[in-house]
């Protein structure tokens, strides 16, 4: 490398100053927050919802694979699909289609209501924020006002809209699919 | 007696035995059978399941009268044709990648081009950081990452965005993206900038190399922050570029572009609002007044139903707003509509006029179709 090079590449380097607040408060808080994550790790916190009972599966055929395509839109993903009973109370482990891949999610349903969500794995990049919980507790207390139609409006996360409608999907599946087996 | 008391102990044996290896069998069946329905439930009914497939397309009508001098421009155009392709490698590392066909033709005096428009890697260092390299969409504006027919109002995409930041604007590079706290997201990266010159009266549009050949004498630095929850971002974005001619016009120095936005949508009402500018060092870009570039647009919206929307949206932008530019300045009022028939298809018609200060302006309706998968 020239000394002309070096200079060149020097000034670029200190034409940063510019933006040094700005930027030095943005690395000091990113690697706060990765060491806030790495200690954390990457778990998901799946809370106690396994006491719900044991793990039960239905397969994705006859009348469950249709339910499945007109809530979805598509033929659903998998072969199974998991879920946990205790009376009037199931958690259904829902797989839809993000941008990057499945995302799986967690619904636990009772009496028709959605009580608690939560995301279980996704690899979604600008989607990221479905797994927040400001995002998630929109759900809590929803139902079905329509076979396809939630009973509220659930605000989408901007540049996200394919991982927020496959949180939509999710939850019309997990309602419809407990509304099924309640009959 | 010795007899009967062995034949005892080795019936109670015997029936101890067998027990313990009835439980064992039932539980190795049990066992079986969940693995079964586990790797049941696994098994996807995709082909590829690491690998995810998807686009965007749209088609548009451009029906404008030219007034003072400029031109009528009556045109049907299938402007994007666009296919994504991912691959997930393992659970931590992601190749994306777009490929883009413009105008429908490409090559030697045609219209269009075939552009590749993404191709990263993505390594997750843990669930809220991931460092990025390859070929990518710099996070400016509100269009330039997210830009999907489906997912904005009017037909052609809108003017600020498009000439000042410039959308849809990629480079080569590398840096990491994430969130600091659940709700502010960055991203940072140094990669590959732009090329102006004197040709184009150093508008920073033309000043795209798109990576293809492209000299890197100069490299550019950007940083995004986006304040996101659900149904509104509020963020902005700086860059920095110590030369914007790459070295190949003495007469530029660097550049620094700065813009903030704001996308609200809560229940059926919606706003979009963005402001962006360009300051350009150098005698070059001060003699056309392009050592100011600067542009911005408020873009109200109403849904009242999932399928239906409505849209006004004023912008206003200048590619010569320095000093030595005169009568630059652009203006524009578009009116109109989307309609989702299904939430992946949009049909939209919109109506423009413009108010440019140089009274050369085009007028009209647009209307066009889109998907997106």
């Amino acid at each position: 490398m020239t000394k002309s090079k070096m200079a060149s590449t020097w000034a670029w380097v200190m034409h940063f100053k510019q933006l040094p607040p700005l930027l030095l408060v943005t690395c000091q808080l990113v690697v706060a927050s990765c060491a806030v994550h790495i200690q954390g790790g990457a778990k998901v916190d799946v809370g106690d919802y396994e006491a719900i009972g044991p793990e039960q599966t239905l397969a994705v055929k006859g009348d469950v694979r249709l339910l499945c395509k007109d809530a979805l839109g598509y033929e659903y993903p998998l072969g199974l699909i998991i879920y946990r009973r205790n009376n009037n109370t199931a958690a259904w482990q829902i797989a839809t289609k993000g941008k990057h891949g499945l995302i799986t999610s967690l619904f636990i349903i009772k009496e028709g209501q959605i009580i608690d969500c939560r995301v279980l794995s996704s690899k979604e990049v600008r989607g990221k924020q479905i797994a927040k919980k400001r995002y998630l507790k929109q759900f809590t207390g929803l139902s079905l006002l329509k076979p396809n139609k939630l009973s509220k409006r659930v605000d989408g996360i901007s540049g996200a809209t394919t991982s927020s409608k496959a949180m939509m999907h999710a939850a019309i599946l997990a309602l419809r699919l407990d509304g099924r087996q309640q009959k | 007696m010795k007899k009967a008391i062995t034949m005892i102990l080795m019936t109670a044996l015997v029936t101890v035995s067998s027990h313990v290896t009835a439980e064992t069998t039932e539980e190795r069946l049990a066992q079986l059978e969940k693995e079964v329905q586990n790797l049941k439930q696994e098994q996807s009914v995709v082909a590829l399941p690491e690998v995810s497939l998807g686009g965007y397309g749209e088609l548009h009508y451009n029906n404008l009268s030219g007034h003072g001098g400029a031109s009528d421009k009556e045109s049907v155009d299938f402007h994007r044709f666009v296919i994504y392709m991912g691959h997930e490698f393992n659970d931590r590392i992601r190749f994306s990648s777009e490929i883009e066909i413009e105008h429908s033709l490409s090559g030697d005096g045609k219209p269009g081009e075939v552009e590749l428009e993404q191709a990263y890697i993505d390594f997750d260092i843990n669930s809220e950081h991931t460092l990025r390299g390859g070929l990518f969409l710099l996070p400016v504006g509100i269009l330039n990452e997210t830009h999907e027919p489906t997912t904005f109002y009017g037909v052609e995409r809108n003017s600020v965005e498009k000439n000042i930041i410039p959308t849809t604007w990629w480079e080569a590079g590398f840096g990491m993206h994430g969130g600091i706290t659940d709700d502010l997201l960055y991203s940072a990266y140094i990669h590959s900038g732009l090329m102006t010159s004197t040709g184009s009266a150093y508008s920073v549009r033309s000043g795209r190399q798109k990576v293809a050949k492209a000299t890197a004498s100069d490299l550019a630095g950007t940083l995004a922050l986006n304040w996101r929850v659900p149904g509104v971002t509020v963020g902005g974005a700086v860059q920095f570029q110590s030369d914007i001619s790459q070295g190949s016009d003495s007469d530029t120095g660097e550049g620094v572009l700065g813009e903030v936005h704001t996308d609200i949508r809560k229940g059926a009402l919606g706003l979009r609002a963005l402001y962006a500018q360009w300051s350009l060092d150098g005698d070059g870009p001060k003699s056309y007044g392009s050592d100011k570039q600067y542009g911005w647009y408020i873009e109200p919206s109403f849904r009242p139903i999932d399928s239906i929307g409505l849209f006004a949206r004023y912008s206003a932008w200048d590619n010569k707003a320095g000093s030595a530019g005169t009568d630059n300045q652009k203006a524009q009022i578009d009116l109109g509509v989307n309609w989702w028939p299904h939430e992946q298809v949009v049909v939209k018609a919109d109506y423009q006029w413009q108010d440019n200060e140089d009274d050369k302006e085009q007028n009209g309706f647009n209307m066009g179709m889109g998907y997106a998968f």
